[in-house]
């Protein structure tokens, strides 16, 4: 389980990097975010609904409906813009110096 | 659906507005769904499923505050403040013009306001009902309207029906009244959130088009036909569905979603094409071969795909793509024959429809629900 406010200060990225391979709805985000952290990102799910409306918003990422496989509701599919795209490339790059600097103090 | 995730959606949503908030009960519906079904899998009772998934969604307030900021009160920057004086001084003067509130271009951003977040441009239309229509409509068939401010941006209609006695209750905008002035303004209402409340409490009938009304509980309303085609758009924009001079919608039935019940609703092409005459055309699909269709750059145009069974059908893609001729698209593409639908609020003259044929390069398959095509920079044209 990740620190909370790691999470939030890094949601942007972390939910454009979970959109970059394909488009995906809000449970299958969830579930591809705990998948491929083994559980170090684990979504409060309500919370996950206005921060992706607010990247569409931000115009980062756009969303269609489209029917569910398991006949119900209509599920609502993100996928990346091209700003969605240069975002990511941005965060990732601020986020890898960041991390090289953090890691520059200890590794002296 | 079960109360608990109706009353869940509802609480979640409330003092989001017309098309945003359907989009958002939806959206959280098929997460609700999906969850239901996990937990069933895994020996759950439905009741006992629903539970959890509710719980595992968290607090329908924390959704509500989330969406709320978002589509409301970050509008309100000092650009918000100025508009907001003018929808203070417009929309009490717009209300005497006519019960039936027609969004009029000169106002069209003081009137967006109205809704607080703004969800549709100056070119679409957006039927309200004002609070005095309301009363003038129905208080002479006998029902007491009571009205309850619920604080600045919404307050509460109760519509007390004698015969057969039943009471409705209406969450409705209540204008940006002034708090400090305790000035309530009249209430607004968007037509198709005010058909949505009604049939969630009881069986609601929409007849007619150039007399257009709506009948519930033995009383009536019957609005100005000089309207009838503007809302007849909102109906399609809405539900996808074309209201007819003699068509009468039955009331729905018990558990029946209300935009579905539209869409279902329609049985034959006729219907569509007695009101706005839809320009129908079909293509075979081939694997190597994809069609698109542009009409006239003209964003009311949409270009909607349809499978071939137009009784059930369902968009798959709605984004008008006449500024896009080049570059990268995602479609989608059912894996079953389909064909393209465009419809036309105001038909094209023959020059401004072409039908554009070419191969796209399907660069990424095998996503959910479709391909994503990279358009070549030539492209060969074929009026159809």
């Amino acid at each position: 389980m990740s620190d909370n406010s790691l999470l939030r200060g890094n949601l942007d990225l972390i939910l454009l990097s979970i959109l970059e391979d394909s488009p995906k709805y809000g449970l299958e985000i969830i579930s591809e975010a705990n998948i491929r952290t083994d559980g170090y990102f684990s979504f409060k799910e309500g919370s996950l609904y206005p921060a992706l409306h607010r990247l569409e918003k931000a115009k980062l990422v756009k969303a269609e409906f489209a029917p569910s496989d398991s006949g119900g509701p209509r599920r609502r599919y993100y996928y990346l813009t091209e700003a969605g795209k240069k975002q990511l490339e941005q965060k990732r790059a601020e986020f890898e110096t960041f991390n090289s600097k953090v890691r520059a103090l200890w590794e002296m | 659906m079960n109360k608990d995730v109706e009353r869940y959606l509802k609480q979640a949503t409330t003092g989001l507005w017309g098309h945003k908030r359907k989009e958002i009960k939806e959206e959280l519906a098929a997460h609700i769904q999906d969850k239901v079904l996990v937990h069933q899998l895994a020996g759950f009772s439905e009741a006992e499923a629903s539970q959890r998934a509710l719980q595992e969604l968290g607090k329908p307030k924390a959704i509500r505050q989330g969406m709320f900021q978002l589509y409301s009160l970050p509008y309100l920057g000092f650009a918000g403040i100025f508009l907001a004086f003018l929808t203070w001084v417009l929309i009490p003067r717009f209300a005497a013009l006519d019960p039936l509130m027609v969004r009029p271009s000169e106002a069209c951003l003081a009137l967006d306001l109205r809704v607080v977040g703004k969800y549709h441009n100056c070119l679409s239309f957006e039927p309200w009902l004002s609070e005095a229509f309301l009363r003038e409509g129905l208080e002479p068939q006998g029902v007491t309207i009571t009205k309850q401010e619920a604080n600045f941006v919404s307050s509460y209609l109760t519509l007390n029906i004698p015969e057969p006695a039943q009471s409705l209750r209406l969450s409705m905008y209540s204008g940006l009244s002034s708090p400090e002035q305790n000035r309530p303004l009249p209430g607004y209402l968007e037509l198709s959130n005010f058909i949505e409340q009604i049939a969630e409490q009881t069986s609601v009938q929409v007849t007619g088009l150039d007399n257009f009304s709506l009948l519930f509980n033995g009383v009536s309303l019957t609005f100005n036909a000089s309207y009838s085609k503007q809302i007849a758009e909102d109906f399609y924009y809405h539900y996808s569905f074309h209201i007819t001079n003699d068509f009468t919608r039955p009331p729905l039935k018990e558990g029946e979603d209300f935009s579905q019940g539209w869409l279902y609703s329609v049985t034959s092409l006729n219907d569509y094409q007695k009101y706005s005459k839809p320009q129908m055309f079909t293509v075979s699909a081939h694997e190597d071969g994809v069609y698109f269709l542009f009409t006239a750059l003209d964003k009311k145009h949409k270009i909607i795909l349809k499978d071939n069974n137009l009784a059930n059908s369902e968009v798959y893609f709605a984004d008008s793509l006449a500024e896009s001729k080049k570059g990268k698209v995602s479609l989608r593409v059912p894996k079953t024959p389909w064909h393209l639908v465009t419809e036309f609020s105001n038909p094209p003259t023959g020059g401004e429809t072409i039908l554009l044929r070419f191969t796209g390069k399907i660069s990424k398959a095998n996503l959910n629900y479709g391909y994503e095509l990279v358009l070549p920079d030539e492209v060969t044209l074929e009026p159809n």
